[in-house]
């Protein structure tokens, strides 16, 4: 009677196990075989999933509305996920789940260190990846065939910030940054221009804190007691909300301008609703209080599907799975090699005006603003309450990323 | 490395600075005394203490939302506490297996808490703000030193002095110092050792709660972050000796302050500070600078 009931058992468990799994895969779902697929490799888990909800969004828009519109070649669109964990050594693996998937192309990853080996990946697999990871210029330097990126590079990033900080008087400077390679470029790239054009202005010094810090008040104090004009900071996330609650704590804000970037993420603002410090300078390349249509569009798009205010992070994804479908468009194909050769100087329509790949370097330019944070009526979060606009002359040039590659080899 | 201007430190600023080292010592002391308590009676690392952190900083948000932020720091940790009483349940049956079955066990427990943490919170940044009274700050050696920041150091304080009291002049505490020193005998005496530990494992997750409470309007609660804070605390344990409360709060302290200077003097290898320490430390002692060797 007993092994009985363990049959009955292990049966109705494998059947709630092989079931879905059967209807999943096609088996029995002939839809499937009538679809693009898309690959879309998130950080569902592990440190970055705090974006998950500012980023799926962004991307199933893009493959919603395309579907909505017909799909293409007479095909709908399947996005395929999966998850990265924000782990860098399980980032190959998903990738090879996704191209077993049948993906033509892949978006994403959105974080930090996983970009470098999904680069690899595709360079090797000759799947087009379309990234917002890998922000670093010397992702641009050595790119291959196949690896596209949204998100801006890192010397664009600083370059912005640097003018920025121009826009007013500015003595001194300290860097409160964070033990990660993007910070340290990020703070090399404004020190040595400040040094090399504004001998005038004195580098106070900076602190690297590991990247999972969240106990600032040393750091805080620390930059305070050499009195800064502008503290620029190196932290995003969880770290940059720990350091705004602390920074409040010390009268940070009062005491100092205080730089960074990301510092509008919408999923850092949310949560501090009406308290987050006003007059924050930072770049920002979503910036979803501006009025053109194409933004307020997409804004009112995004809350709709999410309940949230867009995200930079997401905003790179959405740009990325935007780039994706043009890219199918142009190549009238859904083969990977074709989308691959139709995303080099690719241009498209976004919601922050037309924005192209330059050939050079697989970079998007998108136009990066320096935004001042504040509250308006309009929003419950904080918003940019006066912007700078910079365009394609922040970013590296096609002859300076052609001597680094010359230099490197 | 880009050369930066050195200007030299005021001694006002470095008192100031030792000051913030403080209040950041003690808060690392209240989340590594309820590891310390539970090492040292149970014999158990507990990798659940991080998530429990965490909890109780959720808990903070939410109470903080529902009814206020005392109410928060007097029902967060007793939460926790309770939930504390339940893992030691499941443990139970491991205390006298090895170590590796006890460091499983608590790393699951760890990561289900983890993600009922993001099922029921979502994986959002979390913020919890104060009362208007303890938003403010007042002068110390001139700096702008946050009123927050001196309640911290006094509850952790009043706590540490509580802990010492009742390890030192109670007969509970002199009860938990028999278990720690010999537990067998212990048991012979005819005291039930079964609910003593509870009441410890449970003591010690409520210290980790109310580090959680505490913590939580100076942090973005993050409930990925917890394996990152059970680090901290287990650099503080390694460099003051597993299994001494003594121990855990003068490391505690000296990781503050040595990180507060640390900040002004040694910026570069600010993240570095605190593990070198503890390299230090377990080459010159490495049973901790208050623990007693064993074996």
């Amino acid at each position: 009677m007993r092994s009985k009931l363990i049959t009955v058992f292990a049966a109705v468990a494998m059947a709630f196990v092989l079931v879905p799994g059967i209807v999943s895969t096609g088996f029995c779902d002939t839809a499937s075989k009538e679809t693009i697929k898309i690959g879309f490799l998130s950080s569902l888990s592990g440190p970055f999933a705090m974006l998950t909800r500012y980023s799926s969004p962004a991307v199933h828009m893009v493959i919603d509305n395309a579907n909505a519109s017909g799909g293409l070649f007479g095909k709908q669109l399947q996005l395929i996920t999966r998850d990265d964990q924000g782990d860098p050594s399980v980032v190959a693996e998903k990738l090879t789940e996704l191209k077993g998937e049948g993906c033509i192309a892949i978006i994403g990853p959105f974080m930090g260190a996983n970009g470098r080996p999904a680069n690899q990946w595709a360079s090797t697999n000759n799947v087009p990846l379309v990234t917002c990871a890998s922000p670093s210029l010397a992702d641009r330097v050595h790119t291959n065939k196949y690896t596209f990126f949204t998100i801006p590079v890192q010397n664009a990033v600083a370059e912005v910030l640097y003018r920025g900080m121009l826009t007013r008087p500015l003595k001194s400077f300290y860097y409160l940054g964070s033990d990660i390679v993007n910070a340290h470029e990020m703070y090399d790239y404004i020190a040595d221009k400040m040094k090399k054009n504004h001998p005038e202005i004195v580098n106070l010094g900076s602190v690297w804190p590991s990247i999972s810090n969240v106990e600032f008040s040393n750091l805080i104090s620390a930059a305070l007691a050499k009195k800064p004009d502008v503290v620029i900071s190196g932290q995003a996330g969880p770290g940059w909300a720990a350091l705004c609650q602390q920074g409040m704590k010390f009268n940070l804000f009062k005491r100092a301008r205080v730089v960074g970037s990301y510092a509008l993420e919408s999923a850092v603002t949310a949560s501090f609703g009406k308290n987050y410090p006003e007059g924050v300078e930072t770049t920002d390349w979503c910036p979803f209080w501006e009025q053109s249509k194409a933004m307020q569009d997409y804004l009112k798009a995004h809350l709709a599907v999410s309940k949230v205010y867009p995200a930079d992070k997401g905003f790179e994804l959405h740009l990325a799975a935007l780039a994706v479908v043009a890219a199918m468009r142009k190549a009238g194909s859904a083969e990977p090699e074709a989308v691959a050769n139709a995303l080099e100087n690719l241009s498209f329509d976004s919601p922050v005006g037309a924005v192209h790949f330059n050939d050079y370097d697989h970079q998007l330019k998108i136009p990066i603003w320096y935004a001042t944070s504040g509250y308006s009526k309009e929003f419950p979060i904080a918003i940019g309450v006066h912007s700078i606009k910079y365009g394609d002359d922040v970013y590296p040039s096609k002859e300076e990323i052609l001597a680094l590659r010359a230099a490197s080899k | 490395m880009v050369n930066a201007e050195k200007s030299p430190v005021a001694p006002a600023q470095l008192l100031a600075q030792l000051i913030v080292g403080i209040g950041g010592g003690m808060v690392l002391f209240l989340m590594a005394a309820g590891v310390s308590i539970i090492v040292s009676g149970m014999n158990i690392i507990n990798f659940v203490q991080g998530a429990f952190f965490t909890l109780g900083a959720l808990l903070c948000f939410t109470l903080a939302q529902i009814l206020n932020f005392w109410w928060a720091l007097l029902l967060g940790p007793l939460v926790v506490a309770c939930l504390g009483v339940l893992a030691e349940f499941l443990l139970r049956p491991l205390y006298s297996k090895s170590i590796l079955y006890q460091l499983l066990v608590t790393m699951g427990l760890a990561f289900l808490i983890i993600d009922g943490m993001d099922t029921i919170w979502g994986r959002e940044i979390k913020v919890v703000s104060l009362p208007d009274y303890l938003n403010t700050t007042t002068p110390v050696f001139g700096i702008d030193f946050p009123v927050y920041y001196i309640f911290i150091i006094a509850v952790s304080g009043l706590i540490a002095l509580g802990l010492w009291l009742m390890f030192e002049k109670t007969r509970l505490g002199m009860v938990f110092r028999a278990i720690v020193n010999n537990r067998p005998m212990v048991g012979c005496l005819g005291i039930n050792v079964t609910l003593l530990f509870t009441l410890m494992f449970a003591f010690g997750v409520w210290l980790s709660g109310v580090a959680g409470v505490l913590m939580a309007p100076i942090i973005g609660i993050d409930p990925e972050s917890s394996m990152s804070m059970l680090f901290s605390m287990m650099i503080v344990l390694v460099i003051g000796g597993l299994k001494s409360m003594k121990g855990a709060f003068f490391s505690a302290l000296t990781v503050g302050m040595v990180n507060a200077v640390g900040s002004l003097f040694l910026p570069w290898f600010y993240a570095l500070i605190p593990a070198a320490l503890m390299i230090v430390v377990l080459i010159v002692k490495p049973q901790g600078l208050f623990g007693k060797r064993e074996g």
